[in-house]
């Protein structure tokens, strides 16, 4: 069944939504939930949960591309998740490292300090990855958007290992100095 | 200070289309190459496997974001196939409220002018696996109104109340249910401005607008039936943008402008689509190893902007075919000296929109 065939079922208020949802797309929540909690349970019951939120949110809404709605509300309760389970001495996943890297991006205690709002970190972020080379690009979201470990992504790829990390140490870094310039950081 | 977890969050909100584009999982390098050979050693080979899956995703992936875009946030685009099996005719002449449809298969016509095509009424049959039911319409004054574009603001567009869609039609409904006003939508349907309300009706949804084209029974010989007696293009568009079939397939949404010092080359472009004759879609003719005119021959799409706040959206083929996008299965074949001045025209104002 296609999308926009799935999308409609959920305008039509028909239960088949959610079936034809999880039958077309339940892999693929799965894993992002996975990678990120690190645990089947904890991914089952994240993935149930992106079915309620997608069914509470279609109608009104008519999502553009289904795949990456469901994987957006699957990756942000999965790291609701996460937190919480940290907050409880149980994180675990590849967030921990995905946040170690991160660090990088951001100037040291030298640099004044704000308080950035999302949306505008969400922008600067939406112009970095425009401006970035498309390989850059795809390694990048594979890493911090599905927290995809290094080695997946160079198999996935066909790349070295050394090729990713080299890569993405090399957009932190960019992304680091358009932080800076941008003076959010 | 910032922290990472706020970048890790902040990314949860990236444009979808570096999600899709990250999905795809396209290997960056042919098969073969030596150092990812030396560097994946043993995995390389299950990494080729895993490629040829990858393609396949993409493939998945190309067809998600053809259905998905342009046709208004994500409203139905009739795509060649869902066309052939979607359909909903009145059975038995006119209809009134409280008599009954059938849903069923499309045929391509049993009337055949000497000149153009004239687009069946939809045979629909209430089989088990049609797609009719999934697809957005609403039936009114016995005609069926397919969801064409949703199109922003709604002040220029909407006109006079005509009566409320139901959206009472889903996958179990049974023939009886295919009654006026019913549909697989709900919402107030109102006349569009500059439009006949036989050929186009909307529903407005906030600050948006739903519109419904009805094509059945239409007849059309020339392009000037479509174009100006139901779309009145001549004198009335404000804009010519245009965009890549890529950037369109992969809704990159690299679209571009036709500057306004180009007036000539678009008024001769639409003046030769007016002059052309309509023919079916599928009797353009395919080279060996091609599948169908959407995948192998489109180039760019063109986006007329009406005063009135419509959009005319033109998809445009290899050897000059220019087809209205709500009417996927007819076109024009126009004159070759129009179609080329206006391509080559988009070639020079951005050569990487092409293809």
């Amino acid at each position: 069944m296609d999308d926009n065939q799935i999308i409609a079922l959920y305008w039509a208020r028909s239960e088949n939504a959610i079936s034809e949802t999880a039958k077309k797309y339940g892999n693929y929540c799965h894993r992002v939930a996975l990678r990120i909690l690190d645990s089947r349970e904890d991914s089952e019951e994240c993935v149930n949960d992106t079915w309620l939120k997608a069914w509470e949110a279609i109608p009104p809404t008519w999502p553009e591309h289904l795949s990456a709605f469901l994987g957006k509300i699957t990756r942000n309760l999965a790291l609701q998740r996460h937190e919480k389970y940290n907050a409880a001495k149980r994180g675990s996943g590849q967030v921990p490292l995905a946040l170690h890297e991160l660090e990088g991006c951001i100037p040291g205690k030298g640099d004044v300090e704000k308080i950035i709002d999302e949306m505008v970190l969400t922008e600067i972020l939406n112009r970095f990855l425009e401006g970035l080379p498309p390989e850059s690009r795809r390694i990048f979201v594979r890493r911090y958007w599905y927290l995809h470990s290094v080695k997946e992504i160079a198999e996935e790829y066909r790349l070295s290992e050394s090729k990713v990390k080299v890569t993405l140490f090399r957009t932190r870094s960019k992304l680091r100095q358009l932080l800076e310039k941008e003076g959010v950081a | 200070m910032m922290e990472s977890r706020q970048i890790l969050s902040a990314l949860g909100e990236i444009k979808e289309k570096f999600v899709l584009e990250a999905e795809a999982g396209e290997p960056f390098r042919e098969a073969g190459a030596a150092d990812v050979d030396r560097a994946a050693g043993k995995t390389w080979r299950m990494s080729r496997r895993k490629a040829v899956t990858g393609r396949k995703k993409t493939v998945t992936g190309q067809r998600k974001a053809e259905m998905g875009r342009r046709n208004g946030r994500g409203w139905k685009i009739l795509t060649a196939a869902c066309a052939a099996i979607l359909g909903v005719a009145i059975l038995g002449g006119g209809l009134g409220a409280g008599e009954w449809f059938r849903v069923g298969t499309q045929s391509r016509t049993e009337e055949t002018p000497a000149v153009g095509v004239v687009i069946p009424p939809l045979e629909v049959s209430h089989e088990e696996n049609s797609v009719a039911d999934m697809i957005g319409f609403f039936i009114y004054q016995g005609r069926v109104y397919v969801q064409y574009r949703l199109e922003n603001g709604i002040d220029d567009l909407v006109g006079e109340y005509v009566g409320r869609a139901t959206g009472s039609i889903d996958e179990w409904s049974s023939e009886e249910d295919y009654v006026e006003l019913a549909g697989s939508i709900s919402g107030d349907i109102y006349t569009v401005n500059g439009m006949s309300p036989e050929f186009m009706l909307c529903i407005p949804r906030g600050e948006q607008v739903d519109l419904f084209i009805n094509d059945n029974g239409l007849t059309l010989e020339t392009g000037a039936d479509l174009f100006e007696e139901r779309l009145h293009l001549s004198g009335n568009y404000l804009a010519v943008e245009y965009e890549g079939r890529e950037s369109w397939f992969y809704g990159k949404e690299e679209v571009y402008s036709v500057g306004s010092e180009h007036e000539t080359v678009i008024s001769r472009f639409v003046e030769a689509m007016n002059e052309a004759e309509f023919m079916w879609a599928e009797d353009i003719p395919l080279e060996e190893g091609q599948r169908n005119i959407f995948d192998d021959k489109e180039i760019y799409h063109l986006y007329f902007r009406m005063e009135n706040g419509l959009t005319v959206h033109l998809r445009l083929f290899d050897g000059g075919y220019v087809m209205f996008s709500a009417l996927h299965r007819v076109c024009v074949q126009i004159d070759e000296a129009a179609f080329s001045e206006m391509t080559e025209l988009l070639v020079k104002e951005n050569p990487s929109a092409g293809n």
